[in-house]
């Protein structure tokens, strides 16, 4: 074993998947960390808890996804897990923030938790060698301020994950974490790394030439309700060369708009027009330019950003990886027929991974795989 | 009211703070997906707002940074 090992289970009984997958970990060693993803009919709950009774050396934390994924499976409706080893993971800790209420004073409550079992302030931990993964709830669009609050708690730390899926319903989403469960939660685990690690943020879009202003939005409702001091439906349309009457989710999901950082784009997903407003997947402030993004091949995007990441991170090939990738590329794979293709990049490398409803670090995005790897 | 005159002078203050480029960058990026302005390309128009201003500051004091300068 090299540190970091999976397994998956399609079975639809909860217990039944709880120990097959179990079964599938077992033999590795002692795990410090399990993260499990299963679909939204499991009871987390219970998964969480055969986990944590199997295993009681390891901290463990799940949640509900959009389709679920290892480097040796893949499906809707199962369960698969990843186990790291004292290889890869030295002190750990988990919980669940309660963020249907306050969700500042819910995250602020979660950090005191971890800073009492791990001995320090999460402030004070080295963040070239902790790093945090969060499973955030995601059907209600809250990640805006679960991310800001994360950053109150804890600014130079990284959490990394992704938004609990419902098979793309946004309806209801679960996590989990220590046997614990919250239907209205985010599931915190933050590690000591005892390998090399980094940030996975890859997509695949380029910006293209024609940019765009947001001259009217709001935030707190997602909406964008002027580009460049028109109605914003219009605009896209226009920028674009929809039909006003296309502006639908299967249409806008092949046209989203970046925020670009650094060179680097962080997607806006537009999802449809809302009268003459767009309604999108995260949060667009005003005075915003935005780039109309282009299409790339989702396959060698994600090839040379795992190629890239061992290179110039890593400095080594990747031990393992736990990795979210938006449903909207799972649904873009799909309608391309390259979703094979897709997961046999990624199975280059030992990983468990889940279609997620949003993508987290450092803020909320759309439309990225996104992931904590390691050496 | 801020110290600060000048979204510039927060920028000194902060890399003098995080003097590691990728921690100041990570706590840039969240700055730019909060509050939309960029400290690493001020624009000229915001760097002596002081809404502009306000606003970093803020943020900033809500993440527990440039404490000693509020």
């Amino acid at each position: 074993m090299s540190g970091a090992w999976t397994a998956h289970s399609a079975l639809e009984d909860s217990a039944a998947a709880a120990a097959e997958v179990a079964a599938g970990l077992a033999g590795g060693g002692e795990p410090r960390a399990i993260v499990f993803m299963a679909g939204i009919r499991h009871d987390g709950a219970a998964i969480a808890r055969a986990l944590g009774e199997r295993f009681p050396t390891a901290q463990v934390i799940g949640c509900s996804t959009d389709g679920e994924f290892t480097e040796r499976a893949r499906g809707k409706g199962g369960i698969a897990a990843t186990a790291l080893s004292s290889a890869k993971v030295g002190a750990a800790a988990a919980t669940i923030a309660h963020v249907g209420g306050d969700v500042e004073e819910g995250i602020r409550a979660a950090a005191r938790r971890l800073s009492d079992a791990l001995g320090r302030d999460l402030r004070e931990l080295d963040p070239q060698r902790w790093v945090g993964l969060a499973l955030l709830e995601g059907a209600k669009g809250r990640e805006e301020k679960i991310n800001e609050a994360l950053g109150n708690v804890a600014p130079l730390l990284s959490f990394v994950g992704g938004s609990a899926g419902d098979d793309i319903q946004f309806k209801q989403t679960w996590v989990a974490a220590n046997g614990a469960f919250d239907p209205d939660g985010c599931a915190l685990l933050v590690m000591e790394m005892k390998a090399p690690f980094a940030v996975l943020k890859t997509c695949s879009f380029e910006p293209s030439e024609r940019v765009v202003t947001v001259t009217a939005a709001d935030p707190s409702r997602r909406l964008i309700l002027e580009l460049d001091g028109r109605p914003a439906a219009e605009r896209y349309a226009e920028l674009t060369g929809l039909r006003r009457e296309d502006l639908d989710f299967v249409h806008c999901i092949q046209a989203p708009l970046g925020l670009m950082i650094d060179g680097k784009p962080w997607l806006r997903s537009v999802v449809q027009a809302n009268g003459d407003a767009l309604f999108c997947a995260c949060a667009v402030l005003p005075g915003t330019t935005l780039s109309l993004m282009r299409a790339t091949d989702m396959v060698q995007d994600a090839a040379r950003a795992i190629d890239a990441i061992e290179r110039e991170e890593l400095g080594a090939k990747m031990g393992g990886a736990i990795l979210f990738n938006c449903a909207g590329r799972m649904v873009e794979a799909s309608m391309k027929g390259i979703e094979a293709d897709y997961h046999a990049v990624l199975s280059r490398v030992v990983h468990v991974g889940m279609h997620s409803n949003g993508e987290s670090w450092l803020g909320h995005m759309n439309h990225t795989l996104t992931g904590l790897v390691f050496g | 009211m801020s110290r600060f005159a000048s979204l510039g002078d927060i920028e000194s203050a902060l890399r003098r703070q995080l003097p590691l480029n990728a921690i100041f960058t990570s706590v840039n990026t969240r700055l730019i997906l909060q509050t939309g302005i960029n400290l690493k390309q001020i624009r000229e128009d915001q760097n002596k707002s002081p809404a502009a201003i306000d606003k970093v500051v803020d943020a900033l004091r809500r993440m527990g940074l440039l404490e000693d300068k509020q």
